[in-house]
């Protein structure tokens, strides 16, 4: 993978998770118009989170996508530290898959473990997990 | 995500970069270095944390998972820089080029961040944020502002970010197609932010260091306060170049001036109305933020509630049937300005509605809805979901956006010399005032509608774009009357006239998407208002369908009524023995002229009837005398009357009196050659006494007057015999 671009390893996580029967699904504006208590769309799953509660039915019951996030005002604020970390950013795109209410976790787990070891190539060695209850 | 929703456990998965880097293992002391990487945690969830304090199981789990693309992409491409992908280095490359410095470790964390602030600013502005003073425009701001000190920091003295837009577009617009959409929009923002900035910055700096030359370590909060009030300069900025000199600012002094500041804007308030009820307002205000307006690219939205009212006091609640108001955190809820009405539409939530009646900017920036709450009931800091009458707004904004179109119609075909005086923007009216001196002639109106009809079929994009009041005034924007400009203006431009914008106005209101939305445009009625300044009505679309249906049906109607009325005089006339003379062919000529020819002929008809008109000639004191009595004669018969009777009798004297719908009129005649011993209006003022009306008048040979008791006619006749 070392030779791919940023645009091609986006591409290469939607196109895991659509062969795997995931909708691709287009990232949603970064004004959230379904969370007063948010000012900016800051992770993958702002845009489904009524799909979650079972108060809002989509056509799809797995999706993936490529958030558009900002983490600048609000509860998540990194502006002060960009610049001078190598990983902080007010605007990042943020890589998710989604069931709602169908695949859990052993699904969940294998498709990870599978897209970073064998799409991505990841060392298995380098790849540490950990779980919070 | 806020602080409810959905949530549950999870797993993360992390990357070991190897031992060449400092930091430990995930929750050890030392997990925050480079060496160990979080790429991906996987939430399963099977709660929903509904309070603060309450969560309840989901009923059904389910899977959220979220992996940085920066740092995966950082990772694969062997770094743990995310600065570093390829991504990250195109963009670096272009600053460093526009610049014209090298990037190295010294400089690395400004080329950092105008990079990272490049992507946040241009997809905020994509998105219609504009950069503000408050709320969602002001995070724009700071990001945008931030950015620009440190390529200022790198040495440049021109604006950067717009250049820099291109690298960002090439590299990101397969993805994101709205910063194509968006590009004029984002380099212009960029471009007048940075210009802007500059300017501030360099007055700001230079001022900043006098002072700084003055003081040991703390800046006194008066200098603040006049940096921030006076001159732009922002309080962070401030804080930021005195913190590289270990100083500091003297807060408190700047906070309390903030607030004396705000209680002198209190005190010159000039609002309308009620004084105790704008007083609310600043009550209010003090409390909570202005509300964000989202309307501009939302129809729908949730918001916080903030504040509740009801007869014009806070209220913690609202009931059931209350009639109140509702001030919430963010609204798409047009609020009444610059001739636009304010939405209507409802505020809901659960059993909770509230019917918006209309929408009204407070202070500049609360937004107020009022309205009436038809179920439920609502608290302070509840959740509600706000949606505007859709069908309502297209119809407002297409009639703004023709209203635009309208004035610089106007200005083509009448002359430069139109002005705004007025305008109402309704869902199913423009009403426009404009200065000018004139009728507006039949050929002109036509002309008005065929610029605008043009430019609506031509089918054209509306632009907005943000702007210093000075250079939209040089982009030939016409200001529209009756709104407050600040530091920046909106300007809509639309219609297409030889790939140039027909109309450039500066205006807060919303707009369609395109000229073509509007549809087709007509002036209904154009008249005066008060000197110098006329006002004219126009419709468009189904509302003008709906007027010219409506035109033809009543002017079919009256067609209709209109041959009743001629069948109707004709009979009449020729039951009078007339023949009623039917040439003309215009129904409301026919009209008149038949309605004329039936007076005529019913006045004939009476003067030969004996019994309605009784003639008794008399001779006394040697004087002829003529007393006439007619019934069902209009008094404007009576002098032709008169001069008849002076004719039939060749000296003497002549009086009439006709009664027609309880009305008795009387004249009064004497000849030329008696004018030196009798007065026509002495006897009319004896004679109308006694029909109880008031004196008349006239000359002397001729005299009129009215009264209304027909039965005293004989006894005035005797009356006025006794004055011969």
């Amino acid at each position: 993978m070392a030779d791919k671009t940023l645009n091609e390893i986006r591409n290469t996580f939607l196109k895991y998770f659509e062969k795997n029967d995931h909708k691709i699904v287009e990232s949603s504006n970064l004004v959230p118009n379904n969370d007063p208590t948010l000012m900016f769309a800051n992770s993958g799953m702002v845009q489904f989170k009524n799909v979650f509660t079972g108060l809002e039915k989509r056509d799809y019951i797995r999706a993936t996508t490529s958030q558009k996030c900002v983490r600048a005002g609000g509860k998540h604020n990194d502006l002060e530290n960009v610049g001078y970390t190598p990983r902080h950013h007010t605007f990042f795109e943020m890589l998710g898959n989604f069931s709602f209410g169908d695949y859990f976790k052993e699904q969940a787990i294998h498709y990870a473990w599978d897209l970073i070891t064998k799409d991505f190539g990841i060392d298995k060695k380098q790849t540490l997990c950990n779980c919070i209850p | 995500m806020g602080e409810t929703g959905p949530c549950g456990p999870c797993s993360e998965i992390f990357f070991d970069h190897g031992d060449h880097l400092p930091g430990g293992l995930p929750g050890s002391k030392d997990e925050d270095g480079d060496r160990f990487i979080e790429i991906w945690n996987l939430v399963f969830m099977q709660f929903e944390q509904v309070t603060k304090d309450k969560r309840i199981n989901l009923p059904k789990p389910s899977v959220d998972t979220g992996m940085g693309l920066e740092r995966i992409a950082a990772l694969l491409q062997g770094s743990h820089d995310n600065y570093e992908t390829d991504h990250f280095k195109k963009i670096i490359g272009s600053a460093s080029e526009i610049t014209n410095v090298k990037s190295d470790q010294s400089n690395l964390a400004s080329f950092r961040v105008i990079a990272d602030h490049l992507r946040a600013s241009s997809f905020l502005i994509a998105e219609g944020v504009l950069p503000s003073n408050e709320g969602r425009g002001y995070v724009l701001r700071r990001i945008m502002r931030r950015g620009m000190r440190h390529s200022h920091l790198l040495g440049s003295k021109e604006p950067v970010f717009y250049n820099l837009f291109d690298t960002l577009k090439n590299e990101m617009s397969g993805n994101y197609p709205e910063l194509v959409r968006a590009e004029s929009l984002i380099k212009e923002t960029l471009k007048m932010e940075e210009e802007k900035f500059l300017v501030l910055l360099d007055r700001g700096i230079k001022i900043l260091n006098d002072e700084i030359s003055k003081i040991d370590k703390v800046l006194p909060g008066e200098v603040a306060f006049k940096l921030y009030d006076t001159y732009g300069f922002p309080l962070d900025l401030t804080e930021d170049i005195l913190r590289n000199k270990s100083m500091s600012i003297d807060t408190e002094k700047f906070k309390s001036l903030m607030k004396e500041s705000r209680e002198l804007a209190k005190k010159n308030w000039k609002g309308s109305g009620d004084a105790a009820v704008e007083d609310i307002w600043f009550g209010i205000k003090d409390k909570i933020e202005p509300t964000e307006f989202l309307g501009y690219e939302t129809n729908q939205a949730e918001g916080a509630v903030l504040s509740l009212l009801k007869d014009n006091k806070e209220v913690d609640q609202l009931k059931q049937n209350d009639e109140g108001m509702i001030i919430v955190n963010q609204t798409p809820f047009y609020g009444e300005s610059g001739g636009q009405v304010g939405d209507t539409g409802e505020i809901v939530s659960n059993d909770f509605k509230f019917e918006v009646t209309d929408v009204q900017k407070k202070l500049g920036d609360l937004f107020v809805h009022y309205g009436k709450v038809k179920s439920g009931s609502i608290k302070l800091q509840e959740s509600v979901e706000l949606k505007i009458d859709v069908e309502r707004r297209d119809n407002t904004r297409a009639y703004h956006s023709a209203t635009h179109l309208l004035h610089e119609s106007l200005r083509r075909v009448l002359g430069t010399h139109v002005t705004q005086k007025g305008s109402l923007v309704e869902p199913s009216r423009l009403r426009f005032d404009f200065s000018h001196m004139k009728p507006i002639l039949n050929e002109e109106i036509d002309k008005i509608e065929e610029f605008v009809n043009t430019m609506v079929s031509k089918k054209s994009d509306v632009k907005t774009r943000l702007m210093t009041p000075d250079e939209a005034v040089q982009n030939g924007a016409l200001a529209l009357f009756g709104e407050k400009y600040g530091d920046e203006v909106r300007v809509l431009s639309m219609g297409d006239e030889d790939g140039k914008y027909f109309s450039t106005e500066l205006c807060g209101g919303t707009h369609v998407k395109n000229t073509g939305d509007i549809g087709k445009f007509k002036i209904v009625s154009q008249s005066s208002i008060a000197a110098g300044v006329r006002r004219i009505e126009a419709l468009r679309d189904k509302q003008l369908e709906e007027y010219l249906k409506n035109k033809e049906k009543l002017l079919n109607l009256s067609a209709e009524k209109d041959e009743e009325t001629i069948k109707d005089l004709s009979q009449q006339i020729i039951k009078l023995g007339g023949k009623p003379s039917l040439d003309e062919t215009d129904q409301k000529t026919l009209i008149k002229n038949l309605t004329k020819q039936l007076e005529t002929i019913s006045v004939n008809a009476i003067l030969e009837d004996k019994s309605k008109n009784i003639i008794k000639d008399e001779e006394i004191n040697g004087v002829k005398l003529r007393l006439q009595k007619i019934d069902g004669i209009p008094p404007k018969e009576l002098r032709k009357l008169v001069d008849k009777g002076k004719k039939d009798l060749g000296e003497g004297i002549v009086v009439v009196f006709a009664n027609k719908d309880d009305k008795v009129g009387l004249a009064v005649g004497v000849t030329d050659n008696l004018t030196n011993k009798f007065d026509a209006v002495q006897f009319v003022k004896v004679g109308s006494e006694i029909i109880g009306g008031k004196g008349g008048g006239g000359r002397k040979d001729f005299a009129q007057a009215g009264g209304q008791d027909q039965s005293k006619i004989e006894e005035a006749f005797e009356k006025l015999k006794s004055l011969v």
